[in-house]
């Protein structure tokens, strides 16, 4: 997951990179995402999201199709 | 014997406990010493964490590469929170490491276009300080990321 100054030079990597289905985020999704991935993650009862858990979160986001897809 | 659930769990924690206490993440030796452990059970733990997903080892060694999303050495990702000076592995684990830290951060990286432009972006509660237009990218499909951790 990289950061680019505009989805223009965001679709120049894809390009170049041949990554013609990588997806972009705004930094705001990206930052609740990474929020509900990591909040806990130096607690005790830490423990990985399952699938279903991660899908789910996912899809809060609006990140619903095929490319959020775990299984 | 050892217990490997609780044993993994002690582990877990003695990471997290190294990060918070001096904002870094620990050594195999530094693990053991502080556990009071061999280093062999100490490193068969660490596997055992990798490969449930709880972090990322240097491949071919016992050492920490990420306890996602605290990165053990310089990246192309900094994080400034909490008064310490952090690494990631990516953008979303920059982001993560001030999520985890329940801190807001200032994330300093670069444009990983050919430009190279630097970027900072504020992280404070819900608010995001950047450049407008700023976004983040996900090269791969959810499903694939594992497949390649480090690169993903």
């Amino acid at each position: 997951m990289l950061l680019f100054r505009s989805e223009e030079h965001a679709g120049m990597w894809r390009t170049a990179r041949g990554f013609p289905d990588a997806r972009t985020l705004s930094l705001e999704t990206g930052w609740r995402l990474a929020r509900a991935w990591y909040a806990r993650k130096l607690e005790p009862d830490w423990r990985r999201h399952t699938v279903e858990e991660a899908e789910a979160l996912f899809a809060e986001l609006g990140l619903v199709d095929e490319f959020w897809r775990l299984r | 014997m050892i217990d490997p659930v609780a044993f993994d769990r002690d582990v877990r924690l003695t990471v997290a406990e190294c990060i918070r206490e001096r904002g870094a993440v620990p050594s195999l030796s530094e693990l053991a010493s502080r556990m009071g452990a061999a280093d062999a059970d100490v490193a068969a733990s660490l596997g055992r964490l990798g490969a449930a997903r709880a972090l990322i080892l240097r491949p071919g060694t016992s050492e920490i590469l990420s306890f996602n999303p605290f990165a053990a050495g310089p990246t192309e990702f900094l994080v400034r929170a909490a008064g310490r000076d952090w690494s990631a592995l990516c953008a979303w684990d920059a982001f993560g490491v001030a999520a985890a830290l329940r801190a807001d951060g200032v994330v300093l990286g670069r444009c990983a276009d050919v430009c190279g432009v630097p970027l900072e972006v504020r992280l404070a509660g819900d608010a995001i300080g950047a450049i407008d237009g700023v976004v983040m990218q996900f090269a791969l499909p959810a499903r694939e990321w594992w497949k390649d951790i480090v690169f993903t």
